[in-house]
């Protein structure tokens, strides 16, 4: 189904961070949105990725919102930081999805009810800072993988889905050792997010054990709000909704407070 | 979302949240026609990550799994794999009408459908006397050694017994029994509860399929306690008057109890009285005055089906009704049923009558009978209190645990005939402390007797229509 192989081969083949999404980023470090903005003109993809992902009905902008110098002012860097890394992994997404019943547009709109709702629960922390903010981009990487490597194996993949829940990280592990986990991180290092962020990640899948508590509690914020997300019934018709394990017992630190963090929103 | 197929239970895997939005997307109306040609027993919603859920949304799955039911009906439907918070959680919503199953975990669930390799010792305790033995019955007709715990303390006092048992059964519902929750008997009398404001809506809480048997069962006194109402219109006038001209040609009588003073209901309760209702202020009140209790319930006649025989139809069926009634009495009294005599078609024929103890519980739908069981005191007092976990001696309180005992046997006849789709709706069961009160209140057809020993008590099974 998949080896050791496959994933070598998935990870060559990683582009590295595009010029001027580095160039946008780095504009961004100094604070100068005007200037971040005028660099991310350049790519026609990502103006279009930023005006589609930004006019979601999600984030409520009523008038829809088309320079990309006026999106970059009204979300704040943190925000736009935070969106171009979603458009960085956005590049990783398949042409077609074959396991998960997805597509550009569905795929966009998990990752802006991530974005939107992991703020939602920044403010509740009393959190700012646009690498704990960005380390959501990565969360779905996961589910990219899954239909990368997955997507050669559908006929025997029906045939488990039969007569059990199609775990995909378990799946993964049995057959090559690996966590899907580990291929967030991984792009994650190569692509140069911060160690705050790659440290969130691996708290929300419970894969680092030694971590402190403010990071645990960001990752198990981030592995509730994962699932309140694939509770969507689109993520549901996906077939999202079971493709990793839902850990409750690891949420319920977090779990009364969720509701409060959401307000009108849950 | 697709359901897992194992041991002939489909289980759907929901993971998150269930609320009103997403509800009708975890079963849909496609997966509903794949599973309905599927041959399994029962179709559940695992819980076991589910971190919330709410009455809509559990409601929806519920009206997404009848679907399957209405489809086939010898199909449970229920969930499993729950927390005892999310346990009583699911039991509050639906209180009154607890008409699906809860199994604690899917193991468990595999208990009821898959036979025992082993004779498997299960340890069960419920609340409720009618489930705790419901589930040991089940478990025991599925080749299992249950062991049914009648108090709590006595429950952890087995839990201490490590690895006494192979499997532990608690926090589980066994669903639509043959309960009528709004109705319930007390002696001759049956109660009905309505709740609620009462207008012309009464009509959709009142059963009157229900009614009409008991009727024609031959219960005579019908109480309505009204503690659960919030207020009435006159509208509900027009139905005590259909119901009081049923029972009042059958010379039977309405009571009213728990109906609080008010403006309006002083001119109701003024009508009613015209209509020869009785008005009583408390329940107690009518039950405690066991002189005015006879005089209301009159002498029950039988008055159904004159000169119907037993139809083929019925006999048909008789390995259900044997087997679901051998197997709860080898149960409860922990011996083999020996066969006396040869099965035939007579009239009920029953030696040292004024010794015996008899309860009957009637039938109907797709087929129609009654099923009368008759015991000797001491084989009833024996597995009535097997039944309800402690010593009874009295009649009263055997003949009160007779009527729980030949429910529960009702209850598993009605799924057997489900298993086959012949639907049924069962009866209020009733009891008889001789045969000449038995004969005297049912005018029996000839019907099928089967005569069995239990440690050489003759005990007797009669069907009949």
């Amino acid at each position: 189904m998949v080896n050791k192989k496959d994933l070598e081969n998935y990870m060559k083949n990683i582009p590295p961070k595009p010029d001027i999404i580095k160039r946008t980023l780095d504009e961004i470090q100094k604070q100068d949105l005007r200037m971040a903005g005028e660099i991310a003109k350049e790519d026609i993809i990502l103006v279009k990725y930023m005006q589609n992902l930004i006019n979601k009905p999600i984030f409520g902008i009523r008038n829809k919102v088309q320079d990309i110098t006026q999106i970059f002012t009204i979300l704040g860097i943190d925000m736009v930081y935070e969106l171009l890394h979603h458009y960085l992994l956005s590049l990783l997404s398949p042409k077609e999805w074959k396991v998960f019943k997805l597509d550009d547009n569905s795929f966009k709109e998990l990752q802006a009810h991530l974005s939107f709702y992991w703020n939602k629960i920044l403010e509740y922390e009393n959190i700012e800072d646009k690498d704990i903010s960005s380390a959501i981009t990565l969360l779905p990487v996961t589910i990219i993988v899954c239909d990368e490597l997955f997507h050669n194996s559908k006929s025997e993949l029906e045939i488990l889905s039969d007569s059990s829940i199609i775990d995909y990280d378990f799946l993964l592990h049995k057959l090559t050792g690996v966590h899907l986990t580990e291929f967030s991180i991984r792009i994650g290092k190569y692509w140069e997010y911060s160690e705050t962020s790659l440290k969130i990640i691996q708290a929300s899948s419970k894969s680092n054990t030694k971590l402190d508590s403010t990071t645990v509690r960001l990752g198990q914020w981030m592995h509730l709000l994962l699932f309140y997300v694939l509770s969507k019934p689109m993520f549901i018709n996906s077939e999202l909704n079971t493709f990793i394990k839902f850990d409750i017992e690891y949420i319920q630190p977090v779990y009364d407070g969720f509701e409060k963090a959401l307000g009108d929103y849950f | 979302m697709k359901p897992i197929l194992r041991k002939r239970i489909a289980t759907f895997y929901p993971q998150g949240f269930i609320d009103t939005t997403n509800a009708y997307f975890i079963i849909t109306d496609d997966e509903v026609k794949r599973l309905v040609p599927q041959d399994i027993r029962m179709v559940l919603v695992s819980l076991k990550r589910v971190v919330f859920f709410n009455i809509n949304g559990i409601t929806i799955l519920l009206d997404n799994l009848q679907k399957v039911k209405d489809e086939k009906s010898s199909i449970t439907i229920g969930f499993c794999d729950y927390n005892h918070m999310q346990f009583d959680t699911i039991k509050r919503f639906y209180e009154k009408n607890l008409y699906f199953s809860l199994y604690k975990t899917f193991k468990i669930a595999t208990l009821f459908t898959v036979p025992s390799i082993a004779q498997e010792s299960v340890l069960i305790w419920n609340e409720s006397y009618e489930q705790r033995n419901l589930q040991g019955i089940e478990l025991f007709e599925r080749g299992y050694n249950p062991v049914v715990a009648h108090r709590k303390k006595e429950f952890f006092e087995h839990l201490k017994r490590e690895h006494a048992y192979d499997d532990i059964v608690q926090d589980t519902f066994i669903g639509s029994v043959g309960v009528v929750p709004f109705a319930r008997v007390s002696g001759s009398a049956i109660i009905y509860t309505l709740t609620g404001y009462l207008d012309t809506s009464i009509d959709d809480q009142f059963d009157y399929i229900y009614h009409n048997k008991a009727v024609r069962t031959g219960f005579k006194l019908f109480i309505f306690d009204m503690k659960n109402i919030v207020s009435m219109n006159v509208k509900v006038l027009n139905f005590f008057e259909r119901i009081m001209k049923d029972v009042s040609n059958l010379n039977g009588n309405i009571c009213i109890v728990n109906l609080e003073e008010n403006q309006t209901l002083r001119k109701i309760k003024d009508e009613l009285k015209t209509m020869k209702v009785k008005l009583f202020a408390t329940l107690d009140e009518l039950l405690n005055n066991k002189k005015l209790l006879a005089e209301l319930g009159g002498v029950i006649k039988e008055e159904h089906n004159h000169g119907k025989s037993v139809t083929k139809a019925l006999v048909n069926q008789l390995p259900s009704f044997i087997n679901a009634t051998v197997s709860t009495l080898e149960m409860m009294l922990g011996v083999s049923a020996v066969k006396a005599g040869k099965i035939t078609i007579k009239d009920l024929n029953v030696e040292d009558g004024d010794n015996k103890l008899a309860s009957s519980i009637g039938f109907y739908g797709d087929i129609e009978g009654i099923i009368i069981l008759v015991f000797p005191f001491s084989l009833a007092k024996k597995s009535c209190s097997m039944m309800i976990g402690e010593e009874i001696d009295n009649l009263a309180e055997v003949l009160d645990s007779l009527a729980e005992f030949v429910n529960v046997i009702a209850g598993r006849v009605k799924t057997h005939l489900g298993d086959q789709d012949i639907g049924v709706s069962i009866t209020l069961p009733r009891t008889y402390s001789s045969i000449n009160e038995l004969l005297s209140t049912l005018n029996l057809n000839k019907g099928v007797q089967v005569d069995l020993n239990f440690n050489e008590e003759r005990f007797t099974f009669f069907l009949t229509r």
